[in-house]
């Protein structure tokens, strides 16, 4: 691209570096690059995630101005779905090249962007439509998907085995948590019903040795106060007491001390009663969230005097069942709870429509709470797996973290929205639905918007082949055309295959918002006509 | 991580040193588990696991750690035995207890997941109401893997060639994920109690070469009811394929018969098919094998662990003969009654000891004879009150009456039995179900519920009628029970935090709690002291005096195993000998004959109450149903020591 003397012209340059700079990493080929971070020294940026947020200038004004665009392009589209930020990237690339010439050939800016949005929308409805949901296929080939697509993005075939099995065991609404762990290997494993951060109400609960204690078939008392007092616990151990064959006790609470939690070790200690006091150890401002939802589970009533149930006026009715409780020093896990099931999948289905609707949030705040929701609903199906992933230094448990939850979002995309061939080839499937759309498009400048799309539709598929080393990257898509809908180019082995077959996959979600993303921002290049700035 | 070594043989000779009598119990009881594993034929039973020689003999293996083994597994180089009490390691004649997750259900089943060289294999245990244990660490501890899983009952375990692995449900089959972690049920056998499963070569005729039978890996299962469901794709889909005509317990597929599998069932003996599940033939003699709990193949024989014992087939299943085993029973305590003496064990029930030489001679199994039908099961108490015998179990508590000889039911080789029922039972259900009975020789007593200690029976009839009366006990059993002239003493022991509370009452209602210690010692024994109730506790003896305090009374080496009182004083058994004490505990004479070899335990004594002083004896109860008889002394000795009563 010759140099620009244009503001607008320089802020395309700023979008086109970093573009590139991303592109190089798209594909299982991925191309490194060296930062030069002063000092004589320089770090390898192997993901585009890393290289937007680490290359934060460039020289000028106007192009750092147009990187930021570039960066804020590849963070947003791999913050939402994971991965895609460099498809991103490159397709955006392409389209503005191609847009970006029609343009100064005279076309209208406005109503090219028309058509890129036009070509995108169209592109996006027949990525949606060719996608395969993830369990169609035999367990085994949808365990295989899933931890292709997460080997696609991670590059780490322990870490991808790990993820497309648990992934694949848990579904669509399971949640997997991400631990940093001591050791050098990857452990993982299930909770078996559903789990709480919490503690016993004291530490002589869990005597000599033991490092739990499970109750068996035991009533469970819900209290959403600072139980204290003996006034607040007696009923409910006298409740305790009458119920038939004497269960267990799990009395769970904000907060328990004083004469109330004495008189509940008394009773242990004795014999009288076998109960398990615990504290529910979430923030003070969502454990009521998690008392509701413990409640709801094993069928107990929440005693909370500001909804006039008071500890004082116990019922027996208000107790919940649960068929296990395990309370460890950390945890408060319950299995098997008696609650009215489809209360239980309604509010689930209720907290995950309410996760969905942040999903596209660009706010860190709504994130999380995105990601909190999420975790009650998988807790409510008892779908929550944990993931500790360890490595050789600090600083490689934490990139291997982070690829882990961004493995994470992008296969509980594909399990959500299904799975389109990879290697660029869905994307090279939507040409043809996008040229019909530009035969019967009768404006020029909106056909050579649809154009511009094109180009970026073939654009993932020729980065990847160049980054493997091709130099002739259009004989490979010449070849692959030939060959017909769903072949691609296996580069690690060099070989021409059905994707499908071969077992390379992308999430249709994924493809669809690096698709949406790319357009917008290269529709916005393409049609800005004024840059302003401090002198 | 605790170890005990045991070991013994069958047949019978000296146990200690001098001269002392032995015998060897020849009990008939189920073999529960069936494994081939180096090299040898392995049993497990209610009581004890054992290996086979072919000549019958062998060895028996454990000790008191676990009261039945109802499965087995060769991990590595150990030995896996899983029961109702949990899981242990056996190697070398080390026993080794396992850390389990969980409630502490019984284990039913036993896999072992393939292994890379150098690595410590993954093993699977299937319970019965805590879904699927997992070890990583070749059993050494054990956390629940159950997430996905259909049901908490697993009754059946296997691991295909290929390394997939298939749990037998209360609800239909489940597939694991690689290494076992989660599973997923399979379709077609929803719903299904499966209690059997089994991979099997079959032979398929394939494609056009209809000829040419060509075997394929094919997975058998088998429900409570005799269905039979089967699945060519490694689990992933079931079809119906035949069914069995009684509830089936156990399949094996028979080495180097390609289709040929055998099923074991409950009730209906041995069945075989020779189209891999498609169609089944009973064993020609079905009387021999009735009910069978595992099959297993070993040396070109098949082998059924049954309610008999061990049966063997050498034509492939068709007919099948009992052989004789170690003895894998679980026979625990001793007890004298109408001068005779009766040995109980809490699945083998009661059963009485006669004299090998008036048995039949040369007749196996004849020393001991089963006491009359009807005995409750799994009996969790059983005591001698006067004439009359009193014992409980899940169904309540039942008298054996005086009137008449009890019909004693000659137990043999052959499985023969006479049922004749003789219990009477005197309280019904939960509230009959009792671990500890103590009845004074005028028919005072008391019995404590074996679950735990709101309530308590007191009769005063011996045993004839009972009264529920509250007890303050709370949800901890009570361990030990005495009730003297001078009022009753119950022990409830808290194994949670090592400690006794001992309890008092003049009358068996009232009680106080008067004092509490800590031990970590696990027996607590209660006794009538003259008249006083007294505890062991560790290596010590307390005595209530008649001033209400309990006071240290004797103290002993080592800690006390069993105390066994009688009219002229009492005997007690610490970890390494054998005491007779006077009955004011100020004379005690150690039983020079009483020294125990290394690896025996001593499980209960007992002092016939109604012998002459001249032929009172000992008679005590070790680790593989031995007997050992010790003459008392008659007078002090001069080896005697002076007891060191406070």
């Amino acid at each position: 691209m010759p140099r620009s003397t244009t503001a607008l012209g320089e802020l395309r340059e700023g979008f086109d570096v970093i573009a590139r700079l991303v592109g190089l990493t798209l594909g299982p080929s991925q191309g490194v690059v060296l930062n030069d971070v002063g000092g004589g020294s320089a770090e390898s940026l192997v993901d585009s995630a890393t290289i937007a947020r680490r290359v934060t200038s460039l020289p000028g004004r106007r192009h750092t101005a147009g990187a930021e665009l570039a960066r804020a392009l590849v963070r947003r589209v791999g913050d939402g779905a994971g991965d895609g930020g460099a498809t991103a990237a490159v397709i955006a690339r392409a389209v503005l090249c191609h847009a970006v010439r029609v343009v100064a050939a005279g076309a209208n800016p406005v109503l090219v962007r028309a058509g890129i949005q036009r070509g995108v929308a169209i592109a996006c409805d027949v990525l949606k439509s060719h996608a395969t949901p993830v369990d169609a296929a035999a367990s085994t080939a949808t365990g295989s998907s899933l931890t292709g697509l997460a080997l696609a993005a991670t590059s780490d075939t322990e870490l991808a085995t790990v993820l497309g099995e648990m992934v694949d065991v848990l579904g669509v609404e399971g949640a997997i948590s991400v631990e940093e762990h001591e050791a050098m290997n990857l452990v993982h494993h299930y909770v078996e019903g559903a789990r709480w951060r919490g503690r016993p109400a004291e530490s002589d609960l869990l005597p000599g040795a033991s490092t739990e204690l499970t109750l068996i078939d035991p009533v469970v008392a819900v209290v959403d106060e600072e139980v204290e007092r003996v006034e607040q616990v007696a009923p409910i151990l006298e409740a305790a007491l009458a119920q038939p064959g004497r269960p267990p006790l799990l009395f769970v609470a904000r907060e328990l001390s004083g004469t109330a939690l004495s008189m509940l070790s008394f009773n242990h200690r004795r014999g009288t009663l076998i109960s398990a006091p615990t504290v529910i150890t979430t923030s003070r401002t969502r454990v009521s969230d998690d008392l509701d939802d413990l409640a709801l589970l094993t069928g107990a009533v929440v005693i909370c005097t500001e909804h006039g149930r008071k500890p004082g006026a116990f019922q027996p009715s208000w107790f919940g069942r649960a068929r296990r409780a395990v309370v460890q020093p950390g945890y408060l896990t319950v299995s098997g709870g008696r609650g009215d099931a489809s209360a239980i999948a309604e509010r689930a289905a209720r907290l995950r429509t309410r996760a969905w609707e942040l999903d596209q949030s660009p706010q860190r705040e709504d994130r999380r709470t995105r990601d909190r929701l999420w975790l009650r609903q998988a807790r409510l199906c008892g779908r929550v797996g944990v993931v500790r992933v360890g490595a050789a230094t600090t600083q490689q448990v934490e990139v291997r973290v982070a690829q882990a939850r961004k493995a994470i979002r992008l296969l509980h995309i594909a399990a959500r929205e299904g799975i389109v061939p990879g290697g660029g080839v869905a994307y090279l499937d939507c040409v043809r639905f996008v040229r019909a759309a530009r035969e019967d498009c009768t404006d020029s400048d909106v056909a050579a918007g649809l154009d511009a799309v094109c180009s970026g539709l073939e654009a993932p598929f020729l980065q990847i082949v160049r980054n493997a080393g091709e130099t002739e990257p259009r004989v490979a898509l010449a070849k692959v055309r030939e060959l017909g809908r769903g072949h691609g180019i296996d580069v690690r082995r060099h070989a021409y295959v059905d994707m499908r077959s071969a077992g390379i996959w992308d999430a249709a979600g994924v493809a669809a918002t690096a698709l949406e993303a790319a357009g917008e921002t290269a529709g916005l290049l393409v049609s800005a006509e004024v840059v302003t700035g401090r002198a | 991580m605790p170890e005990s070594r045991a070991s013994g043989s069958v047949g019978s000779g000296p146990v200690g040193s001098g001269s002392v009598a032995e015998q060897v119990l020849d009990l008939a009881t189920p073999v529960l588990a069936v494994e081939a594993y180096a090299g040898r034929l392995w049993v497990g039973g209610v009581g004890g696991v054992a290996w086979l020689r072919s000549d019958g003999t062998g060895e028996v293996c454990t000790g008191a750690e676990l009261r039945s083994y109802a499965a087995l597994c060769p991990a590595g180089s150990w030995l896996v035995a899983g029961g109702a009490e949990g899981i242990v390691r056996i190697r070398d004649g080390i026993v080794e207890p396992a850390d389990l997750a969980g409630s502490g259900a019984p284990v039913a089943a036993l896999a072992v997941l393939p292994a890379d060289e150098g690595e410590s294999p993954i093993l699977l245990a299937g319970t019965l109401g805590d879904g699927v244990l997992r070890s990583e660490d070749g059993g050494r501890n054990w956390a629940t893997a159950n997430f996905g899983l259909p049901d908490y009952d697993v009754s059946a375990l296997v691991v295909s060639p290929g390394g997939t692995v298939l749990a037998g449900t209360g609800s239909g089959v489940a597939v694991a994920t690689p290494g076992a972690k989660a599973w997923r049920p399979c379709r077609g056998t929803q719903g299904t109690a499966i209690a059997a499963l089994a991979f099997i070569q079959a032979t398929e005729e394939v494609g056009s070469r209809a000829d040419v039978p060509t075997p394929r890996e094919l997975v058998v299962a088998a429900s409570e009811n005799g269905k039979i469901l089967a699945s060519y794709e490694q689990g992933g889909a079931w079809e119906p394929r035949g069914s069995v005509d009684a509830p089936v317990t156990a399949l094996l597929a028979v080495p180097d018969s390609p289709g040929v599998v055998v099923a074991g069932t409950a009730g209906g003996g041995v069945f075989r098919s020779f189209d891999a599940g498609a169609t089944w033939v009973p064993a020609t003699d079905p009387t021999c094998v009735r009910t069978v709990f595992s099959l297993a193949a070993h040396d070109g024989s098949l082998y059924a662990g049954t309610t008999d014992g061990l049966a063997r087939s050498d034509d492939g299943g068709g007919t099948w003969r009992l052989v004789r085993t170690p003895p894998t029973h679980d026979v625990n305590r001793i007890l004298t009654w109408k001068r005779r003496i009766v040995v109980v064990g809490a699945r083998s029930g009661p059963a009485v000891v006669v004299d090998r030489d008036a048995g039949p001679a040369g007749a196996p199994g004849t020393t001991v004879e089963q006491l009359a039908e009807g005995a409750p099961f799994p009996l969790s108490a059983l005591e001698v009150a006067g004439e009359t015998l009193l014992a409980s179990g899940p169904g309540g508590l039942f008298r054996l009456p005086e009137t008449g000889t009890p019909s004693t039911t000659t137990r043999t080789q052959a499985g023969e039995a006479a049922a004749e029922t003789a219990w009477e039972r005197v309280v019904s259900g939960e509230d009959g179900h009792v671990g500890v009975i103590n009845i004074r020789t005028d028919g005072v007593g008391l019995a404590a519920p074996a679950r735990h200690g709101n309530v308590l029976l007191r009769t005063k009839d011996g045993g004839a009628s009972w009264e529920q009366v509250p007890a303050p006990f709370g949800m901890l059993p009570v361990t030990a029970l005495a009730v003297t002239e001078h009022g009753c003493v119950a022990a409830v022991r808290d194994g949670r935090h090592n400690t006794v509370e001992l309890w008092f009452s003049p009358d068996g209602a009232d009680w106080r709690r008067e004092a509490t210690a800590e031990t970590v010692w696990p027996v607590v024994g209660a006794f009538d002291a003259a008249g006083q109730p007294a505890v062991s506790l560790g290596r010590t003896v307390y005595r209530r005096d008649e001033t209400g305090r309990w006071c240290r009374w004797l103290e002993f080496d080592t800690g006390i195993r069993a105390i066994c009182g009688h009219s002229h004083g009492f005997v007690v058994v610490t970890q390494r000998s054998f005491w007779a004490v006077s009955p004011d505990g100020a004379e005690r004479d150690e039983l020079a004959d009483g020294k125990l070899e290394e690896g025996q335990d001593v499980l209960d004594i007992v002092v016939d109450p109604t012998a002459a002083p001249h032929d009172r004896c000992l008679y005590v109860l070790l680790t593989h149903g031995r007997i050992h008889r010790l003459d008392l002394p008659t007078s002090p000795t001069p080896r005697q020591e002076k007891g060191r009563s406070r």
